[in-house]
C-alpha cells in the first residue's frame, strides 16, 4: 500500500467514524415531560423508568408552572425540536398539548408526535379519548391511576359506619374538577349519601382564589358534611397544607386520591397508587412506543394495578376519628 | 387337626381379622380427625388473613390491587413457623401474591376444584404431602373473586399418625395374644363335652366297622349338653339305624357271594351330586353354643381396641383444640396490639365489638372475648363465671409495658360436640367391624363346624334310610370329618360287595342288565354298584360373605356419589346440573331393572358361579371406569354397567339360595339373604364416608373393585361347579318377572291407591331423597362425607328396626292401610320440616323417620299387594301384578330422579326435599281416598 493510499484510508476511516458519531448523537431520542407544577414523583418515575430500562432517550422537563399560556409554546417547541414523544401530567396540561378528540386536525395541538398522558382524572369524560380500551386517537395513549369513585365512598363508610353526607370543594374553571363533581353526584342514589359541592372563588385571571379555601371549608361544615373528598383539583393538591389544615381545624376529615396529601399534609385518608409508580407506568407506555415501535392508538390506557389505603393517625387523633379495628388490619399508617 | 384346634384357629383368625381391620380403620379415622384438626388450626390463620381482603373487596377493589398484600401474607405466615406457604390467588387460580415468593403460576387444579365445590367460604384438603386450608373471598354479590390458602407440610400429621399406628399396632398384638388365650380356654371348656360326645360316636362307629357291637355308652351325659346333647342323641339314633342297615345289607350281600369271592375294587369317575341342606337341629344347637362365644371374643377384642383407639384419638384431639383456641386468642391479641400501636387508645377501640363478633361467628370454639385494662373495656359473647379452666389471657403491651389484656373463654359445648363426633365416627367403625365379624363368624363356623355337621347328618340320614349310594370327601381330620369318612367307607364297602354280588348273579344270567339293589337286597336299600357319588353341599352360608363383600363394593360410594357426579364435567351444556347429577342414578336403576329378567336364564345356562363372577368382573370394570371418569357421560356409562353387575350378582345369589336349597329352607334362607345384603349396604355406607374423607373419593372406587374381586374369588371357591339343579318348582320366576302392562292393574282403585299413593312416593324417598338429595343438601351445609354417611346409616338402621318392630306388632295390629297411610304422612311431614328448616338435625330426623316409615311399610305393603293380586286382580295373575309393582317402583324412582334433579336447579336442594315431602303427603291423601273407594266397591260387589 502506498503512502497516499494509506492516507486516503485513514481519512476515510476518520470521516466514517465522525459520521457514525453524528448519527449516534442524532439517534438519541427526546422525550418531553410536560408538567404543571414542577417535576414531582410522577415525573421522577418516568425518568427513572427510562433510565433503568436503558431507553436511548433524554427526558426533558417542560414545566408550565401553573401557567396555561405556556402550553402552546411547548407544542411549538416539541415540534420544532423534533421530540419523539411527549408525556403530559394532569388534565389541563394534556388538554393544552394533545387537545380533545375533536381537535385531531387542529395544528395548535400535537397530532404528529406520540403523547402519553398521566394523572388525568377522567380522560374519557374530558373528551381526550374515546375509551380506556381504544383511545380513538392515533397518537395518544396514557395511564389511569385512580380507583373507581364508588370505592372511595364505600371506604368512607367503612371508616365511618354512619357516613351519609359528603362535601366537595371544587374548581369551577377546571373541567376535570367539574367532571368529578358530576361523577360523584351520579353515585348519590345508588350509594345513598348526600353530596354538597362548594365552588372555590375565582381570581381575575380565572385561577381559584387560595383565600376561598377557608370559606369553602366553613360552608361545607355548615352544611353538615362528615367527610370532604378532594375529587380532582390540581389547585387544591398544590394548596394541600392550607386545604387539609383548614379541614382538620374545622373538624372535618379529608379523603384524597393523592398519597402525598396524607403523608405530607393533613388529609386523613387516601386510596391511591404511589405517584412514583404512576410515573413508572407511564414509562412503560413510553417504552412500548419508542422501543417496541407500537402505535399509541393501538395501546389501551394502562391502569395502575396496586393501590393502598393510607391513614394519617395524627390527623385521626386530632379529629378523634380513629379507624375501626378491622380497617387497621390492612391500611398503611402514617404517624 | 382336632375339632378344638380347628375351631380355635378359626376363632383366632376371626379375632386377627377383626383387630387388623379395626386397627387399620382406627388409624385412618385418627388421621382423618387429626388432619381436620390441623387444617382447622390452619384455618384460623387463613380466616384472619382473608378478613382484610374481604373488607377491601367489599369496598370495590380487586384483591390484586392491594399494595400491601404481601405484607399481610407475611404477617399470616409469621403466626405459625410451621406454615410453609401462604398464597393469594384470583378466581382463575392464578397466583396473585405468595410468601415465600414463587414464580408466576397457578394453584393446583384440585385445590381450585375444592374451592369451587365448597359452598362455605372455608374449605380445606389434604394432598399426599401437604395439608391445605383455604378461605374464599367473595364480593358483595356473593361471587368468589379470589382466595387465600395456607399450606402445612404433612410431616406433623405423618409423625403423629405413625405414633398412633405404633400404639394401636402394639395394642392389637397384645389383645390378639390375650384373646387367643381366652378363646382357647373358653372353647376347650365349651367343646370338652361335645368332643367327647363325637368321640363316643366315632368309637361306636369304629367298633361297628369292625363288626363288633356298639360300644357301651360313654360317661358323657347328653343331659350336660342340653339341646346339643339332644341333637347328638338324634344323630346317634341315626347312626344306629344306619349301622343296622349297613349290617343287614352287608350280611345279605355276603350271603350272595361264594365263599372265596372278594369285594370288587371299584374304579371309574365319581358322580357329583349337588345337595341343598338346610340347617339341622344339631347344627343350630352347635352354632348357638359356639357363635355367642366367638362373637363375644370378637366383640370384646374390637371394643378393647376401640377403647385404645379412643384414647389415642383423645391424645391427639385435646392438645390440638387447645392449640387452636390459643391461636385464635393470639391472633386477636395481635390485631388489637396493632391497633393500639397505631395510636388508638385501648378504651376507644372503634369497631371492636363488630371485630370480636366476627371472630365469634367464625370460630364457635370461643364463647367469650374481652379487652381488659383495670376493668373490661369491651366484652363480647357469653361470659361464664365458672369457666376458669377454659379461660386464657393474652397481654397487650406498648413499649414492653403491659397496658391491658385480651381474655378468651373456650366454648365447652362446642368442644363436647366436636368430641362427640369423634366418638360417633369411631363407634361407626366398631359397629361396621362387628357386622363384618359376624359374617366372618358365620362362614368360619360353617367351614369348621356346622357345615361338616350338616354333611354328616345328611349322610347319616341317607344311610339310615338304606341309601349307600353317596359318600363324603373329607377335607380335614376333625372328629366330625372322621365320622363322615367312616360312614363313606361303609358305603364304598357295600357298593364293592354289591358290584361283586351282582357280577356273581349275572354270571349265570343271559341279560347284560344287572339286578338293582332293590332286587338284590329288597326294598329300603339303595346301592349303585359303582363308586358312590360324592355329595357336594349347597347352603345359604356359601353366598353370605361374598354377598356381603359385593354389597359393600356396590354401595361403598353411596354417601358421596351424588357429590362425585356433581364434580364431573358436564360437556352437555344444555343439561341442567341437577338433571345431570340424577342421570347416573337413573341409569343404574334402569339397567338393573332391565337386566334383572335375564339373570335367571343366564344363571340356568351358565351356572350361578359363572354369573356371579361375570357380574363381579362387570362391577370391577365399572368401578375402575368410575375411578377414571371425568365427565358425566362417563359416570353415567360406568354406573349403568354397575347396575347390571349388581342385578346379576344379587340375583345369582338369590337364585342360588332359592334353587339349591330345599323348599322348606327357603323362607329362612331368603331372610338371611336380605339381611346379608342389607348388612353389606349398611356397612358400606358408613365406611365409604370415612374412606372418602380420608383417602379422597376416587380411591374408594379402587377399594370397591378390590372388594368385588374378593367376592368373586370367594364365590368361585365356595359355590359348586356346574349348572344348578332345580330342586323345586319354578314359582320364584314369578317374583322377578317384569310386567310393563301397568295400566291393567291400575284400573283397580285399591291397586292404584297402593301404587300411586305409597309405592312410588316411597321409592322416590329411597332413591331420590336418600341416595341423591341428602348428600347434596348436607354438603351445601358444609358437612363432611362422614357426616353424610352417618345420616344415611341412620336411615338404613331405622329401616331394619322398624321392619322388625312392624313384624312384632303385626299380630296385634293388623291394619295395613292405616300403617301405610301413617308411615307416609310421617315421612312427608319430616321431609317438609327438613325442607323448611334445613339443618343437620332436621335432615337426620328426616332420614331416620323416612327409614322408620319405609321399614314399617314393607310388610303391610306386601299384604295389600298380595290381597289385590289374589282378589280383584286375580284374573291378571299374581306375576303380572307383582311385575307391574316392580316396574312402577323402579320407573317411579327413575322419573322422580330426573324430575327432582331438574327441579333442584330452580328450587335448590331443600326445595326439592320439600317437593318430595309434598309428593309423599299427596300420595298418602290419594291412597286414603282411593283405597276407601276401592273398599266400597268391593263392599258393593260383595254385600
Amino acid at each position: 500500500m502506498t503512502r497516499a493510499s494509506k492516507l486516503v484510508s485513514v481519512l476515510l476511516v476518520a470521516v466514517g467514524s465522525c459520521g457514525l458519531l453524528v448519527q449516534t448523537v442524532e439517534a438519541r431520542m427526546k422525550i418531553g415531560m410536560v408538567v404543571w407544577i414542577g417535576c414531582e414523583d410522577v415525573c421522577r418515575g418516568v425518568k427513572d423508568y427510562v433510565s433503568e430500562n436503558q431507553i436511548d432517550a433524554d427526558v426533558i422537563v417542560l414545566d408550565a408552572a401553573q401557567n396555561p399560556a405556556k402550553l402552546p409554546g411547548f407544542v411549538e417547541q416539541l415540534r420544532r425540536e423534533h421530540f419523539d414523544l411527549a408525556v403530559t401530567w394532569g388534565t389541563k396540561v394534556t388538554l393544552g398539548i394533545a387537545g380533545r378528540l375533536a381537535d385531531h386536525d387542529d395544528p395548535r395541538f400535537l397530532t404528529d408526535i406520540p403523547v402519553v398522558f398521566t394523572v388525568v382524572a377522567d380522560p374519557v369524560g374530558s373528551g381526550i379519548i374515546e375509551s380506556y380500551e381504544l383511545t380513538g386517537r392515533d397518537s395518544v395513549t396514557g395511564t389511569r391511576n385512580r380507583v373507581p369513585e364508588s370505592v372511595n365512598i364505600k371506604s368512607m363508610r367503612r371508616y365511618m359506619p354512619g357516613f351519609d353526607h359528603l362535601g366537595i370543594l371544587y374548581d369551577a374553571n377546571a373541567p376535570n374538577s367539574m367532571l368529578k363533581v358530576e361523577e360523584i353526584r351520579r353515585l348519590t342514589d345508588t350509594l345513598q349519601f348526600k353530596l354538597d359541592a362548594v365552588p372555590l372563588s375565582v381570581l381575575a385571571d380565572g385561577t381559584p382564589d387560595p383565600d376561598s379555601i377557608d370559606s369553602g371549608i366553613a360552608a361545607l361544615k355548615e352544611k353538615g358534611v362528615q367527610f370532604i373528598y378532594l375529587g380532582s383539583s390540581a389547585f387544591l393538591e398544590k394548596q394541600s397544607d392550607d386545604f387539609t389544615g383548614a379541614a382538620v381545624a374545622a373538624g372535618l376529615a379529608v379523603l384524597t386520591p393523592y398519597e402525598h396529601m396524607v403523608t405530607d399534609s393533613h388529609a386523613l385518608m387516601s386510596i391511591a397508587a404511589r405517584d412514583y409508580d404512576v410515573g413508572k407506568l407511564a414509562g412503560k407506555q413510553v417504552a412500548k412506543i419508542l422501543v417496541e415501535g407500537m402505535r399509541p392508538g393501538d395501546l389501551p390506557v394502562l391502569a395502575m394495578e396496586e393501590f393502598a389505603y393510607l391513614v394519617n393517625m395524627k390527623v385521626a387523633k386530632r379529629l378523634d376519628l380513629y379507624p375501626p379495628v378491622e380497617f387497621l388490619q390492612f391500611v398503611e399508617k402514617v404517624n | 387337626m382336632s375339632l378344638l384346634g380347628r375351631l380355635w384357629v378359626s376363632t383366632i383368625a376371626v379375632i386377627a381379622i377383626v383387630l387388623a381391620v379395626l386397627s387399620l380403620f382406627s388409624v385412618l379415622q385418627h388421621d382423618v380427625i387429626f388432619s381436620q384438626l390441623i387444617r382447622q388450626r390452619l384455618a384460623v390463620t387463613v380466616e384472619g388473613t382473608a378478613r382484610p381482603f374481604r373488607s377491601v373487596v367489599e369496598m370495590g377493589l380487586p384483591v390484586s390491587m392491594m399494595r400491601n398484600k404481601r405484607d399481610l401474607l407475611e404477617r399470616a405466615r409469621g403466626t405459625d413457623p410451621a406454615i410453609k406457604e401462604v398464597v393469594l390467588f384470583n378466581p382463575s387460580g392464578i397466583v396473585v401474591e405468595s410468601t415465600p415468593a414463587r414464580p408466576p403460576g397457578r394453584i393446583p387444579r384440585e385445590v381450585l376444584q375444592v374451592q369451587l365445590q365448597s359452598i362455605d367460604s372455608r374449605w380445606s384438603l389434604e394432598t399426599d404431602t401437604e395439608l391445605i386450608s383455604g378461605a374464599s373471598i367473595r364480593n358483595e354479590a356473593g361471587t368468589v373473586v379470589g382466595g387465600i390458602l395456607a399450606v402445612y407440610p404433612g410431616t406433623e400429621l405423618k409423625a403423629r399418625s405413625a405414633a398412633v399406628a405404633r400404639q394401636i399396632g402394639l395394642a392389637s398384638a397384645g389383645l390378639f395374644v390375650l384373646f387367643s388365650a381366652i378363646a382357647y380356654l373358653i372353647l376347650r371348656a365349651r367343646l370338652k363335652a361335645v368332643v367327647k360326645g363325637l368321640g363316643r360316636l366315632e368309637h361306636a362307629l369304629a367298633s361297628l366297622g369292625h363288626e363288633g357291637r356298639r360300644a357301651a355308652q360313654s360317661d358323657v351325659s347328653s343331659a350336660k349338653l342340653g339341646l346339643l346333647g339332644n341333637a347328638l342323641d338324634k344323630l346317634e339314633e341315626g347312626l344306629d339305624d344306619a349301622s343296622r342297615k349297613y349290617k343287614l345289607a352287608k350280611a345279605r350281600l355276603e350271603a350272595l357271594l361264594p365263599e372265596d369271592a372278594a369285594a370288587l375294587a371299584l374304579d371309574g369317575a365319581r358322580e357329583l351330586v349337588l345337595v341343598g341342606v338346610p340347617e339341622t337341629a344339631l347344627t343350630r344347637s352347635f352354632a348357638r353354643r359356639l357363635t355367642p362365644v366367638i362373637a363375644a371374643l370378637a366383640l370384646g377384642s374390637a371394643l378393647a381396641l376401640g377403647y385404645v383407639a379412643y384414647l389415642s384419638i383423645n391424645e391427639s384431639f385435646r392438645p390440638e383444640i387447645v392449640k387452636r383456641t390459643l391461636l385464635i386468642g393470639t391472633d386477636a391479641a395481635a390485631n388489637i396490639q396493632r391497633t393500639i400501636e397505631a395510636g388508638v387508645p385501648i378504651d376507644k377501640l372503634v369497631g371492636g365489638l363488630q371485630y370480636f363478633d366476627h371472630i365469634l361467628a367464625d370460630f364457635p370454639e370461643i364463647s367469650y372475648f374481652s379487652v381488659v385494662t383495670d376493668e373490661p373495656v369491651l366484652e363480647v359473647g357469653k361470659h361464664s363465671a365458672r369457666a376458669r379452666s377454659t379461660r386464657s389471657s393474652f397481654p397487650i403491651t406498648i413499649g414492653g409495658e403491659k397496658v391491658g389484656e385480651i381474655v378468651t373463654e373456650t366454648n365447652p359445648d362446642y368442644i363436647a360436640t366436636q368430641f362427640r363426633d369423634v366418638v360417633l365416627d369411631l363407634g361407626v367403625v366398631v359397629l361396621v367391624i362387628i357386622l363384618f365379624a359376624f359374617e366372618l363368624i358365620v362362614v368360619v363356623m360353617a367351614i369348621s363346624v356346622t357345615g361338616p355337621l350338616d354333611r354328616l347328618h345328611h349322610l347319616v340320614d341317607l344311610q339310615a334310610g338304606g341309601d349307600f349310594s353317596k359318600r363324603l370327601i373329607a377335607s380335614t381330620r376333625s372328629e366330625i370329618e372322621r365320622l363322615g369318612t367312616s360312614l363313606s367307607e361303609r358305603a364304598e364297602r357295600l357298593n364293592a360287595l354289591f358290584a361283586a354280588a351282582r357280577r356273581a348273579i349275572m354270571a349265570g344270567a343271559a341279560s347284560n342288565n344287572g339286578p338293582s339293589s332293590r332286587e338284590v337286597l329288597g326294598p329300603g336299600f339303595r346301592l349303585a354298584g359303582r363308586r358312590p357319588a360324592v355329595l357336594r353341599f349347597c347352603s345359604s352360608t356359601d353366598i353370605r360373605l361374598p354377598l356381603f363383600l359385593f354389597a359393600m363394593a356396590d354401595e361403598l360410594p353411596l354417601s358421596f356419589f351424588a357429590l362425585y357426579a356433581r364434580a364431573a364435567e358436564n360437556p352437555f351444556t344444555w343439561l341442567s346440573d341437577g338433571f345431570a347429577i340424577g342421570l347416573p342414578f337413573a341409569a343404574y336403576l334402569l339397567t338393573a331393572l332391565l337386566s334383572a329378567p335375564f339373570a335367571r336364564p343366564l344363571g340356568k345356562r351358565f351356572g350361578y358361579r359363572r354369573l356371579f363372577v361375570t357380574a363381579a368382573v362387570l362391577t370391577v370394570f365399572a368401578k375402575l371406569g368410575l375411578f377414571y371418569a371425568h365427565n358425566i357421560f362417563e359416570v353415567v356409562l360406568f354406573h349403568s354397567m354397575n347396575g347390571i353387575g349388581f342385578a346379576f350378582a344379587s340375583l345369582a345369589c338369590q337364585d342360588y339360595v332359592l334353587d339349591m336349597l330345599p323348599k322348606g329352607a327357603r323362607s329362612r334362607s331368603m331372610s338371611l339373604f336380605r339381611t346379608t345384603l342389607f348388612s353389606g349396604v349398611f356397612a358400606a355406607t358408613a365406611l365409604g364416608g370415612i374412606l372418602a374423607d380420608r383417602l379422597g373419593q376416587r380411591p374408594v372406587f379402587i377399594i370397591c373393585a378390590g372388594l368385588a374381586i374378593a367376592a368373586a374369588v370367594l364365590i368361585w371357591r365356595l359355590l359348586p361347579v356346574g349348572q344348578p339343579t332345580i330342586a323345586s318348582g319354578d314359582e320364584r320366576a314369578e317374583e322377578e318377572r317384569l310386567s310393563f302392562n301397568v295400566l291393567a292393574p291400575m284400573r283397580n282403585a285399591q291397586f292404584a291407591a297402593i301404587a300411586l299413593g305409597i309405592v312410588i312416593p316411597q321409592a322416590i324417598i329411597d332413591h331420590v331423597f336418600i341416595s341423591y338429595l341428602l348428600a347434596l343438601q348436607m354438603d351445601e351445609m358444609g358437612r363432611s362425607v362422614s357426616d353424610i354417611a352417618r345420616v344415611m346409616m341412620c336411615f338404613f338402621l331405622m329401616l331394619v328396626l322398624a321392619g322388625s318392630l312392624q313384624g312384632k306388632l303385626w299380630e296385634r295390629f293388623r291394619r295395613p292401610a292405616s300403617v301405610l297411610a301413617g308411615s307416609s304422612i310421617l315421612a312427608g311431614v319430616v321431609l317438609l320440616a327438613a325442607a323448611t328448616m334445613p339443618s343437620t338435625w332436621t335432615i337426620l330426623l328426616a332420614a331416620s323417620s323416612a327409614g322408620f316409615a319405609l321399614g314399617m311399610s314393607g310388610g303391610p305393603l306386601a299384604v295389600l299387594i298380595m290381597e289385590s293380586a289374589e282378589g280383584p286382580l286375580a284374573h291378571l295373575g299374581t306375576s303380572t301384578v307383582l311385575g307391574a309393582v316392580r316396574v312402577l317402583e323402579r320407573g317411579g324412582s327413575i322419573i322422580g330422579l330426573l324430575l327432582i334433579g331438574a327441579v333442584t336447579d330452580y328450587a335448590g336442594y331443600s326445595g326439592a326435599t320439600g317437593i318430595i315431602g309434598l309428593i309423599t303427603l299427596a300420595g298418602a291423601a290419594g291412597f286414603v281416598l282411593l283405597f276407601a273407594q276401592g273398599r266400597k266397591a268391593i263392599g258393593r260387589r260383595n254385600p
